[in-house]
């Protein structure tokens, strides 16, 4: 539905260069990156609320980038909502239908079902400076979905609400995009809220694009460090090759003296024996046992437990490797498999098919 | 002394400064004498042609302003940070200098063709206006410029995705945001016009009866030796100011710019 082409632009010292993305009719994008990182600038000029220096913006194929943004069917919730401060709910919500030049009372008809879809039927009258935040989500959507738009961007326009409130609202943007068959472009940088609304992902940082395709392949396979990052991977160490087998490589890590067998993965670079390689692994893949002898001494590391941070059933491990304390490793455990104390010697195992290689 | 009380010293020393120029007046005053000052055409027409002059000088004023500090506050385009620079004129350039200027102006071709095809300005009421409105233009560009700073363009730029053309945007959506603050501004800018002097008296000169604002009514009767008459056209002055800039904060109580 929506196809973006080496999409360049420039706002003050900050610059977009050569993104392109897709999005399919009916689904959710997501534009994942760290603040400042330019994922508003993309969805202001999808909006048509900025001039591309270069790139092509594609709505169901046709090229929308001299189009007004009144003229392009795009709906845009910023990320404070902008409800209009001198409006009651209604006429909020009616605003479209207005400027379309239908008269006041056909206007409220015609938001009566929408307002009441989304459970703010009985605030219509009320203004919205006295509105709960998950009412001011509300309003924001019912005034975009009243306008007939297909095509929602979205800017972290959830990022001022509480964790329960956020999953009840991540529930109704979901249903009501099945319901309307609606198109989202959201931007966010939480990982849980990306993962949570998208069907595909792409990573936005310092102006670039640096992964782009579905979210399972995204958040699984980060395309370079910076994505890893940026889906969340925790741990980071510097490894060398030391052998080159048929399906597998043989890395050392010095700061954690062990040595690793390491899945090839398709498409992946060919490494050289005594290259240095940063090898990534999530904090939930992690195995931290307190039995001493393993079979086989591949892929495992003797730590000693630095922190333990406990979360409800789960605990965040803080490790450490003898007497470093520069290489702290970060392993998520459920407290019910092996109850561990700082002090404590360890064993983490690090499953060959989740280590990732930059 | 703590700062709180220090602060609040200064704040009642600044209302002593004015309080004490404004009782001094009592030493001329008599209540006779200031009764029949009113009364009088002259300070009759003193009053209705400040009133006049200045309400008209808001209303061009208004009319420039909104558009150029609409401009000024939300696009970028070359010359605006002269444009910026200039409107601050009336604040460093004397009004005299700025009447004085007035004059050279309708000493060149140009004006001199206006004077004897458009408009004659040159110790008029229109002059009255014209020096007015070039004293106080820059200050009310830049009050209502302010007060577009106070609103976020988000508010329009969902306007616009919602189907608002910029002009609609703006007159359904920030317009009625901002009308708080123009209402300050045009009062403010009214007071400014009313209390002007300097520019009018150049361009205008000091006619009794023709071209005697209040301001030039008090310098006329001051060079005459008339102080109870000048007293008389001060309190006036006063009065007048109080009571609109009263009732402005009448109509808005909060105070304030913006509507939040």
């Amino acid at each position: 539905m929506l196809e973006v082409n080496d999409l360049t632009l420039r706002a003050g010292a900050f610059a977009v260069k050569e993104v392109s993305f897709e999005v399919a009719e009916g689904s959710c994008h997501v534009l994942l990156g760290p603040t400042g990182s330019g994922k508003t600038l993309i969805l202001e000029s999808v909006a048509g609320l900025r001039r591309l220096q270069a790139g092509t913006i594609k709505l169901a194929g046709e090229e929308i980038n001299g189009t007004f943004p009144e003229k392009r069917k795009i709906a845009y919730l910023p990320q404070d909502l902008a409800l209009f401060p001198t409006m009651t709910v209604k006429d909020n919500i009616a605003y479209s239908l207005r400027i379309s030049g239908l008269a006041k009372r056909d206007c409220y008809a015609r938001i009566k079902d929408t307002a009441t879809g989304l459970g703010i039927g009985e605030i219509l009258e009320r203004s919205i400076h006295h509105l709960s935040g998950g009412e001011k989500q509300r309003v924001a959507l019912a005034r975009a979905l009243v306008a007939g738009n297909r095509m929602m961007l979205l800017d972290e326009p959830l990022s001022s609400l509480h964790t329960g409130l956020r999953r009840e609202i991540w529930h109704l943007l979901q249903r009501i995009r099945k319901e309307h068959n609606l198109t989202y472009l959201l931007v966010t940088h939480d990982l849980d809220e990306a993962l949570f609304l998208s069907d595909t992902i792409s990573i936005i940082h310092g102006g670039r694009l640096l992964q782009t395709g579905d979210k399972n392949e995204v958040f699984n396979r980060p395309s370079s460090l910076e994505a890893a990052r940026i889906v969340g991977v925790e741990n980071f160490f510097a490894a060398v090759v030391q052998g080159n087998e048929a399906a597998c490589l043989r890395l050392h890590c010095p700061a954690l003296s062990a040595s690793f067998m390491v899945e090839k993965r398709r498409g992946a670079p060919l490494y050289q024996e005594g290259e240095g390689v940063t090898l990534g692994i999530r904090a939930n893949n992690l195995i931290l046992t307190v039995a001493q002898e393993q079979p086989g001494e591949m892929n495992g590391a003797e730590l000693v437990v630095e922190e333990v941070y406990e979360k409800g059933s789960s605990a965040t491990v803080l490790l450490r490797h003898g007497d470093r304390r520069d290489t702290i490793v970060v392993a998520e455990q459920h407290k019910q498999n092996y109850p561990v104390f700082p002090g404590q010697k360890v064993k983490l195992l690090f499953p060959r098919e989740n280590i990732m290689l930059y | 002394m703590s700062f709180k009380r220090l602060s609040i010293t200064f704040a009642v020393s600044v209302f002593l400064i004015y309080a004490v120029l404004i009782i001094s007046l009592y030493s001329f005053y008599s209540s006779e004498h200031l009764l029949r000052i009113i009364a009088s055409s002259r300070a009759l027409y003193a009053v209705r042609l400040s009133i006049v002059a200045a309400s008209v000088t808001v209303l061009v004023c208004m009319i420039l302003a909104v558009p150029a500090a609409y401009a000024l506050s939300r696009y970028h385009f070359v010359g605006k940070r002269i444009i910026d620079t200039l409107l601050e004129l009336p604040l460093f350039v004397s009004p005299a200098a700025l009447g004085a200027m007035i004059l050279i102006f309708f000493n060149t071709p140009v004006g001199d063709w206006i004077q004897g095809n458009v408009q004659q300005f040159v110790f008029t009421v229109y002059g009255v206006i014209l020096a007015q409105i070039i004293a106080v233009l820059g200050i009310a560009v830049r009050l209502v410029k302010a007060v577009f700073d106070e609103i976020p363009r988000r508010y329009e730029k969902v306007a616009r995705t919602l189907g608002a053309s910029p002009y609609r945007a703006f007159s359904s959506i920030t317009l009625p945001h901002a009308y708080r603050g123009l209402f300050a501004a045009m009062v403010l800018t009214w007071a400014k016009a009313v209390g002007e002097f300097g520019a009018t008296v150049t361009v205008a000169g000091t006619i009794a009866m023709r071209t005697e604002t209040l301001p030039v009514s008090i310098y006329m009767r001051l060079a005459s030796a008339d102080i109870e008459g000048a007293v008389g056209s001060i309190l006036i002055l006063i009065t007048l100011s109080l009571v609109v800039l009263y009732l402005s904060r009448l109509i808005f109580p909060g105070g304030g710019y913006v509507r939040s």
